[in-house]
């Protein structure tokens, strides 16, 4: 028998993912549906000839937002031999809304009721003959999270496979011209005597939790304790001691590379490409793999149990005028950590187009990486006034973020946005069976994704570094490619008020990783004397181009990695550059008017 | 009496009348749930006073303050927490 192709379809939060890494196990490919970077799922069910494809989370299959499209355009262009519709028990008067519009598309089809247990839980109690009978299609009772029932669902399939007709309902005539009221007075008359849900609409657990978790006073510093909680981790010690011990494992592949390729007969230029070069981009990246996979943890943690959604709704006011939703305040506080892993926590924003704000919005969230700079820029001009003008940057930065998106229309087409309509799923135990899942695939399209990135362009820049023009090695940067480039840039940077070579090879660096900026300078300015660079820099800059500089770095584009990520999260390089170029022009334009305001105050 | 959904004070159960915008508000509101003759309740307000979360057919939505003010709704004077479905099944 061939290849069969299995549509897996339900709303977001009834078990859809915990289903299908059951059916799938370890044989998932992941990827983008075509035009939109909603992320598709595809896995082989395991012991039959069938490949289970994921369908976005939706409520419908009107084809409004991105995720509703590519399920709709699926369903109609590649029509798969099998629909298999998981819906939640709990909730079920709405989750067979879809169940109506999919039985509409006349395809073969399962029904799985998934948390038949929670039902039961709550009192309620649902009859999957009489419900199979009205719909016309089997209906199974499953717990995708113990695998109750699993393999009964699988012969369901089967069966339904082998005759490959139809679901037809005695019990109803289906029209895809029904309006929504109509749908769900069948729902209705389809539930009526055959469904109860225990006379409370959410389990008393739920009810408890929320009391306390999304009260008027505790709310938002319970949230915020959270917030901090993740961040210091994260960021703090224990990140940093995860960060450290990678680093000390990429340097001992480093070494150990450099050795093999010396062994191995390698010239000079090409141990130093790979090793210097290409290593470094890469291991660079692989350091940030702790932290990520810590952030990665929590999300899971925070989306599997529910609470996710409480922090949206309790921080939604805040963010909406900025065109987001509470949803984003994570992504967007992990970016004063890292901006890469913050782009990748974008993806819990379920609506394409937040999350693409979200994404481009984030590099104005001054990252951890820039600390150093602020501190050294602030000790060496203002040092009575160093804690005040660094965490003014900070605001400087969030404050033109948000003028920045308003600006070039991102918050704009607010009349044809969907309204913003978040479910509240109720409070559920994660496993650590999903979680470990979660982890690794996140993990590994990381790596897989921007490594690819990283290397062509750590070994380019390596290259610049080290060529000159007429293609001479060189281990002087000033008249490497790099310098050159970096003495041509700099009297552009001259209106801002530091037009020497220095300083344009250093923000150059700062494309590689924002590390970069301070150890270029000291190397530059004070020829790797650390201490000698705070007066090295008192004699290059003055207090407004000190300034100017700062707010610089502060705006201009991110690093690699970051880039890296932010591109692929807006689907493309034209995206990804045409955000890069933006910032970077909205960095040159608000240093130009920092230092000529600067200038009032402090006149060279 | 009619009050618009964002209007309803907490707890207070009420009947759907009207959604007042069509379009894909409207429609986006009836797919999740929100039809005429559907009770809904407010059941929280966020800590910053927007959104509220309401009980629908048995789940739980946020909505936006000016969302809301689209729901024309009737309030029912009967307290009975909860399910709505089976009110009219016989069972």
């Amino acid at each position: 028998m061939p290849n069969r192709t299995i549509g897996l379809a339900g709303n977001p939060n009834c078990g859809k993912t915990t289903l299908f890494n059951r059916l799938t196990g370890a044989r998932q490919v992941t990827g983008n549906w075509p035009g939109v970077t909603v992320e598709r799922k595809e896995g082989q069910v395991k012991g039959r000839p069938w490949t289970l494809v994921d369908l976005p989370g939706i409520y419908s299959l009107a084809s409004y937002s991105p995720e509703e499209k590519a399920a709709a355009s699926f369903l109609e262009d590649t029509p798969p031999d099998l629909v298999l519709n998981i819906v939640d028990a709990t909730a079920l008067e709405r989750n067979l809304y879809l169940t109506l519009q999919l039985l509409e598309k006349n395809l073969p089809m399962v029904v799985a009721i998934n948390l038949c247990d929670q039902l039961a839980k709550n009192g309620g109690s649902v009859d999957c003959k009489t419900l199979s009978r009205r719909l016309g299609v089997p209906v199974v009772p499953i717990s995708a999270r113990s695998g109750e029932n699993i393999g009964k669902l699988l012969k369901a399939m089967e069966k339904v496979d082998k005759r490959a007709n139809a679901g037809s309902s005695a019990f109803f005539t289906l029209d895809d011209g029904q309006t929504q009221r109509e749908r769900y007075e069948m729902i209705r008359l389809l539930l009526d005597g055959a469904y109860y849900s225990g006379g409370t609409s959410a389990d008393r657990m739920t009810e408890r939790l929320d009391d306390i978790l999304t009260n008027k006073y505790l709310a938002i510093p319970i949230f915020l304790l959270v917030m901090l909680f993740m961040f210091s981790a994260i960021f703090g010690p224990p990140g940093m001691a995860m960060k450290a011990a990678a680093e000390q494992g990429v340097q001992a592949v480093s070494d150990w590379l450099g050795a093999l390729l010396n062994r191995a007969g390698a010239s000079w230029w090409a141990r130093e490409m790979v090793v210097d070069g290409i290593w470094a981009g890469v291991g660079g990246m692989l350091t940030f793999l702790p932290q990520m996979a810590l952030l990665f943890l929590f999300l899971s943690l925070l989306e599997d149990s529910g609470y996710m959604a409480r922090g949206a709704f309790i921080m939604d006011r805040l963010l909406k005028k900025a065109g987001l939703s509470g949803k984003a305040f994570i992504p967007l506080v992990m970016g004063f950590g890292c901006t890469t892993p913050a782009a990748l926590a974008a993806r819990t924003l379920e609506r394409e187009r937040e999350r693409r704000l979200a994404v481009r919005m984030l590099p104005f969230f001054s990252c951890g990486a820039k600390l150093p700079v602020y501190i050294l820029f602030a000790s060496a001009f203002f040092p009575e006034s160093r804690g005040f003008l660094v965490f003014g940057l900070y605001i400087f930065g969030v404050a033109l973020g948000v003028l920045w998106i308003r600006l070039t229309g991102g918050a704009a087409s607010k009349s044809q946005d969907a309204p913003f309509l978040m479910e509240l799923p109720p409070y559920r135990l994660p496993t650590l069976r999903g979680t470990l899942r979660h982890l690794w695939d996140k993990c590994r399209g990381f790596v897989a994704k921007a490594g690819t990135v990283i290397v062509s362009l750590s070994a380019l820049i390596w290259l610049t570094q080290h060529l000159t023009f007429s293609l001479d090695w060189t281990n002087q940067a000033s008249i490497s490619i790099f310098g050159t480039i970096g003495e041509w840039l700099a009297p552009l940077f001259r209106p801002l008020g530091f037009g020497s070579w220095q300083a344009a090879v250093s923000l150059l660096a700062g494309i590689v990783a924002k590390e970069a900026v301070v150890s270029s300078m000291a190397a530059l300015y004070a020829y790797g004397n650390a201490a000698g660079l705070t007066a090295a820099l008192q004699q290059a800059f003055t207090p407004a181009s000190a300034l100017s500089f700062l707010v610089f770095v502060l705006l201009y584009m991110p690093c690699v990695a970051a880039f890296a990520t932010i591109r692929r999260e807006l689907g493309g390089w034209r995206a990804g550059l045409a955000a890069m170029a933006g910032q970077t022009a909205a960095a040159y334009v608000a240093a130009f008017f920092v230092y000529r305001i600067a200038l009032l105050f402090w006149p060279i | 009496m009619e009050w618009t959904l964002d209007q309803l004070p907490l707890r207070q159960e009420a009947v759907v009348l009207q959604i007042e915008e069509g379009g894909q508000f409207g429609r986006r509101m009836k797919e999740m749930g929100i039809t005429e003759g559907v009770h809904i309740c407010r059941k929280r307000q966020a800590p910053l006073g927007d959104p509220s979360v309401y009980m629908v057919r048995g789940s739980a939505l946020a909505i936006r303050n000016t969302d809301a003010a689209h729901i024309l709704v009737r309030p029912v004077h009967i307290s009975v927490t909860g399910d709505f479905t089976n009110r009219r099944g016989n069972r």
